[in-house]
């Protein structure tokens, strides 16, 4: 999408945006000046679109170290009155969780929006949790757009509110509602910035103490008395909001309470079965706090209700309480019955099935089994670094370990989760980001008797990895750490990080140097080498499996379609790798072992062929072919 | 065109990572809504990956509830791999129309001789036996003849301009192309978007 769309003024044209980039528009018709984000999909292109447009519109955009930092920054600036965002996927919100539980209790001063993209289903995701259970916990208001045009107003509404009520609010989008696209008309961009301003009498530490209000530098319970308040102050502006609203009446005494993404699967389900003029239903925007006095008045009016939304019966456990009191006669059919899955992604199929289940309908179409083809599995592309790295690492462990299992390789989250599929079958776990080496410390400590291998990216060891590496040293866990460093956050479309020299408005920044980081963590072996110097890198890791100490080897190498880029743009081109067919013996080990996707298997020659418009030149199967096969 | 007034124009564009399904996609829904028309659509890729199976879904009508499309719900199925037509086949609803580009794109999986890739005729017989109108050509050659085989996604985009289903003109098309695609590749995918069109109209394919 071109930035002239996000920054247009044209109010009331419509245009086409994807979820991620209506958020990023209804920021910026917000007047928001400081956002930031580590990357995540399915949040990413959020913060990345606003990047492009962050000077146009003198706005501050950041790719923050990780979401920690990057939601305290956000706060940081919010507490200044200037309007901020914070953009994250869910496994961000829990690396910023900490932080987060401060948020209610603290004033923000300029309005504050804070997004989580959950993965239901994960689609690219560890986990699916639920985040609007965390911003409860912490007191922290949601709001849940159904498509691209809510997510823009819901967003500038989420900083009116916050701005009003002093208190962040979250904007919950889901994968589907992201990487949704829809016709969006654009509003007016609010104009004038507020001006930055640090109010000492109402946020200082010291002064609140000074002044009584706070009887100890450790806050008390108060703050949370005011921010109960808040919430109650928010529940009244929910209760107005149109969001939150009773879509058709229905003539029958059967409701729907829908929310977010999945409303779109009732209303598809509804006219799949012809209920829609049967069936009331309340459209919910605002999960927490629910309009109940809105909510309530709905119940009263029904005899049955499904609720019908992503993951956990959030909104259900809710309604439940209130039908209690409200009408406490009202059949409700729940997920813990099984009526809507609480595992994955809702589809229209899953709903039509619950209600014609429900209300003993058959169904106009008919559930078909999926088609039976091949997976597609993701693969590493041709010359990645990565898959060099992860040949020789397996050879190394051979070598040093004597077999594959003389090792456990703890992976991460980057790229290079791929070196789990075959042929490599390398990582034996993968948790969070840097969580690789510090489980390795925990397996050393239990005994196992066995080398401790992790694998982190270069821009997951700056997000999540120092703290584990200096813990390795000082707690003498011989953990063997390989930093597959290809300069780029590769796996969420190459977004610079701290150790690139670039910065998310492209500006240059100092390299922050990953060998130095290492050193000073106290590590004693450290090596760099360049994964496509095969050799090298396999006697390089051969020597740091041995080590009895922790030991650190950074493979260091621009990710291969990066480098493609710039080769292309410099309109540089090396000469090819072909097969030099005398030398073959077709003994598979390029095709089987290295599996590079620009390797084919020739089934009448009993060869491989090498694809050449796939081909990077990297050079590395001329050096793993025992024959030497493989030509310049 | 389509003889449609309420209910929205359903269509699914099926390839692997790469083959350029999202612009696409992307085209064909900002065409639509300059040409009038409400738009909802979704791609379907995991992690920004290559390799992988890439799908979007697109309907366009005056009034779209959701941009999912279900079982049997798709007008049209353009596919720009023969192995992800059969994939996506379960959208197309009975009597739809397929469009099917016949060069494969072999997985790691075949290439590494762990898997297989069945015959053209047992990946495309179900998708044949359920639609109104089917036609299958290999329009990697095409993309080819027209300089580049990049351009494959212009050449089925042209084709699908040809196949009697979008609700407006191909100046829509063609005139967000024109808008939104560097300067030095604006001809040579205007000649694959041609191309593939003429291909499809001298078939002569009929609307039901």
């Amino acid at each position: 999408m071109c930035s002239e769309v996000l920054t247009s003024s044209a109010d009331g044209t419509k245009v086409l945006l994807l979820g991620n980039e209506a958020i990023a528009r209804g920021a910026i018709e917000a007047g928001v000046k400081v956002a930031t984000a580590y990357p995540g999909t399915p949040s990413t292109e959020i913060v990345e679109s606003l990047s492009r447009v962050g000077k146009q519109l003198d706005m501050h955009v950041e790719w923050s170290v990780n979401e920690h930092v990057a939601l305290e920054v956000a706060m940081g600036a919010a507490q200044c009155g200037v309007r901020a965002l914070f953009a994250t996927k869910h496994n961000g919100l829990s690396a910023a969780y900490d932080m987060f539980t401060h948020l209610g209790i603290r004033d923000v001063t300029g309005g504050f929006v804070i997004v989580t993209a959950d993965d239901p289903n994960m689609y690219s995701s560890q986990t699916e949790h639920d985040t609007r259970w965390m911003a409860r916990c912490a007191g922290i208001p949601v709001i849940e757009p159904s498509d691209p045009q809510e997510a823009k107003d819901f967003t500038k509404y989420a900083v009116e509110i916050s701005e009003k009520v002093k208190l962040p609010i979250m904007i919950r989008s889901v994968t589907r509602l992201s990487h949704m696209f829809s016709g969006v008309t654009l509003s007016r961009i609010r104009s004038g910035n507020l001006p930055a301003h640090f109010d000492f009498a109402s946020l200082s530490l010291s002064r609140l103490m000074e002044s009584g209000e706070l009887p100890s530098p450790f806050w008390n319970s108060v703050v949370y008395r005011k921010l109960h308040a808040k919430e109650k102050q928010v529940e009244s502006c929910f209760e107005r909001f149109q969001g939150n609203s009773i879509l058709s009446t229905g003539k029958e005494k059967f409701g729907i309470v829908a929310s977010g993404f999945a409303y779109n699967y009732v209303a598809e389900a509804l006219r799949k079965l012809a209920l829609r003029e049967k069936i009331a239903v309340f459209k919910v925007a605002t999960p927490y706090p629910l309009p109940r006095r809105k909510l309530a008045s709905f119940l009263r009016s029904l005899e049955e209700l499904l609720v019908v939304e992503e993951l956990e019966p959030f909104i259900e456990l809710e309604v439940k309480a209130l039908a209690k009191d409200v009408n406490p006669n009202l059949k409700i059919y729940t997920k813990e019955a099984g009526c809507i899955p609480r595992e994955g992604e809702l589809s229209v199929e899953i709903v039509a099935n619950a209600l014609a289940r429900i209300r003993g309908l058959k169904l106009p179409y008919e559930n078909l089994p999926q088609p039976s083809i091949f997976r597609r599995m993701l693969v590493m592309c041709a010359g990645c670094p990565h898959r060099a790295v992860g040949y020789a690492l397996n050879q190394a462990i051979a070598k040093a370990a004597g077999n594959r299992e003389g090792a456990i390789v703890e992976g991460d989250i980057g790229c290079y989760i791929l070196l789990a599929m075959p042929p490599f079958l390398l990582n034996d776990m993968s948790f969070c980001m840097g969580a690789g080496l510090s489980v390795a410390q925990g397996r050393y400590h239990s005994g196992i008797n066995k080398i401790h291998v992790a694998l982190v990216g270069d821009s997951t060891f700056l997000h999540a990895g120092i703290p584990g590496l200096i813990n390795a040293v000082y707690n003498s866990a011989p953990i063997k750490l390989i930093i597959l460093d290809n300069l780029a956050t590769a796996m969420t479309g190459f977004q610079p990080h701290a150790g690139t020299g670039k910065t998310a408005t492209g500006d240059p920044a100092r390299v922050v140097n990953i060998e130095e980081i290492v050193r000073a963590c106290g590590v004693n072996f450290v090596r760099v080498v360049d994964p496509y110097e095969y050799r090298k890198t396999l006697s390089t890791l051969v020597e740091m499996l041995k080590q009895e100490q922790v030991a650190v080897v950074i493979s260091r190498r621009k990710c291969a379609i990066l480098a493609t880029r710039n080769a292309r743009s410099e309109k540089k081109r090396a000469e090819r790798y072909h097969l030099d067919e005398k030398d073959c013996v077709g003994c598979q080990i390029c095709t089987k072992k290295f599996g590079c996707p620009a390797i084919g298997w020739n089934e009448e020659d009993k060869k491989p062929q090498i694809n050449q418009s796939a081909c990077t030149e990297c050079g590395v199967c001329s050096q793993i072919c025992p024959l030497g096969a493989i030509k310049k | 065109m389509m003889a449609m007034s309420s209910s929205p124009v359903s269509i699914v564009i099926a390839g692997v990572g790469g083959q350029g399904t999202v612009l696409m996609a992307n085209v064909i829904a900002k065409a639509a809504i300059n040409a009038g028309y409400d738009v909802k659509g979704m791609n379907t890729y995991g992690a920004a990956q290559r390799g992988g199976p890439v799908s979007s879904q697109i309907r366009i009508g005056n009034n779209v509830l959701s941009p999912r499309i279900g079982l049997r719900e798709a007008d049209v199925i353009v596919a720009l791999e023969p192995a992800e037509a059969l994939r996506a086949s379960n959208t197309l609803r009975i009597g739809g129309r397929v469009l099917v580009n016949t060069e494969k794109v072999y997985p790691v999986e075949v290439l590494s001789g762990r898997a297989e890739y069945p015959s053209l005729a047992v990946v495309l017989n179900p998708l044949k036996k359920i639609s109104g109108t089917f036609v299958k050509f290999n329009a990697t050659k095409i993309a080819e003849s027209a300089g580049s085989p990049i351009t494959l996604n212009m050449v089925m985009l042209g084709s699908l301009a040809a196949f009697d289903v979008l609700q407006f003109s191909n100046d829509y098309l063609t005139s967000i192309l024109e808008e939104e695609l560097p300067k030095s590749v604006i001809d040579v995918n205007l000649k694959a978007f041609r191309l593939g069109y003429n291909f499809v109209s001298k078939k002569k394919v009929k609307c039901h």
